[in-house]
């Protein structure tokens, strides 16, 4: 009877337990595919710029060399959009290093804040991020 | 155009096309996953002063799980896009997980369980600030999902005020005939009476 019991109590284990991989299974496969599709898009995007761009030259194949292409696309630059590059360009610089700094910054704060925390409640609980506030290798996939 | 100049031409497009790329799928991409990040911190730290107020133990299973919640939210923000949603929201619908409802009605148990009213609506007002936060981002962070939202929200009035222009009509003509109905039985009855 009581060996009866434990059988009947092992297998329902076992049941969940099978469910609940199935069902970690489906949420992984899930996380695969959204994360596939979400680089899908820009990769996508960056394909179709390079097609265009091969249709648009295609048809001067042999005509010239990638040198004197060269020549013709730096001879064509007005100083006006030279200038606009060059903002563009400085612009992106400027803010990829603000963002460094930043990173920078929270690695140095956060550190005193979790200790002081950590005084208050022994248990605290972590976001798992990096000590300066970036998504960890593991869980870009 | 001639040949050199559409070579050039060529060749500028191509490359502001390129930055153009880099800021929307680099530089763009990970600003908005930062700034999401960084509201759900000072969210996060207030629940925690909160608790720190006294108003709840930093034990309690309803503060602990939010703030585990908070965290997770926190950890796969990056992970947080429309594709991804819609492809779960999907998958859910046709073969739904007992697992994933489980878990939000353990929580909203244990909120339930809370003494104090007061505590359980701050809590939920937490977990309220929390989801605005995630759907703000998912909205903003996709145009298609933007377009959709519009689309969907038109035809909601729409077809609201369908309805409501409906559903007065039928009232007013069912209104109208009862009164008709009323005057005509009044009619009928005075005339007995009088006959």
């Amino acid at each position: 009877m009581a060996y009866d019991g434990f059988l009947r109590v092992a297998n329902d284990e076992y049941r969940q337990r099978q469910l609940e991989l199935q069902y970690g299974f489906r949420f992984k496969l899930l996380d695969i595919i959204g994360q596939a599709l979400n680089r899908l898009i820009p990769g996508a995007v960056l394909v179709l710029i390079a097609g265009f761009t091969y249709l648009s030259i295609k048809s001067l194949a042999g005509q010239h060399t990638f040198a004197d292409i060269g020549l013709k696309v730096l001879a064509d630059v007005k100083i006006s959009e030279a200038l606009a590059y060059v903002i563009a360009g400085g612009s992106v610089m400027f803010g990829l290093k603000e963002r460094k700094l930043r990173r920078t910054t929270v690695e140095r704060l956060t550190e005193r804040t979790i200790q002081l925390e950590r005084e208050l409640d022994a248990r605290r609980s972590s976001s798992g991020l990096t000590t300066r506030g970036t998504t960890r290798s593991e869980d870009q996939l | 155009m001639s040949q050199d100049m559409h070579i050039a031409a060529t060749f500028h497009l191509t490359f502001a096309l390129v930055c153009v790329w880099f800021l929307v799928f680099v530089c763009w991409r990970t600003y908005r996953v930062d700034a999401l990040r960084q509201r759900l911190f000072a969210l996060r730290d207030e629940l925690f002063d909160y608790a720190t107020s006294g108003a709840i133990s930093y034990d309690d299973p309803a503060y602990w799980n939010l703030r585990l919640l908070m965290n997770g939210m926190i950890r796969f923000a990056h992970r947080l896009t429309f594709p991804r949603l819609l492809l779960a929201v999907v998958v859910n619908s046709l073969w739904p997980d007992p697992c994933l409802m489980k878990l939000l009605t353990d929580w909203q148990k244990k909120i339930e369980a809370l003494p104090n009213p007061e505590t359980r609506m701050k809590l939920h007002e937490f977990n309220c600030r929390m989801n605005d936060m995630l759907l703000r981002h998912l909205v903003t962070g996709s145009p298609t999902f933007m377009i959709l939202l519009v689309c969907f929200a038109v035809a909601a009035m729409v077809s609201g005020a369908v309805w409501s222009f409906l559903r007065a009509t039928y009232t007013l003509s069912l209104q109208t005939l009862e009164a008709e109905a009323v005057r005509a039985q009044r009619h009928s009855g005075s005339k007995k009476a009088y006959a």
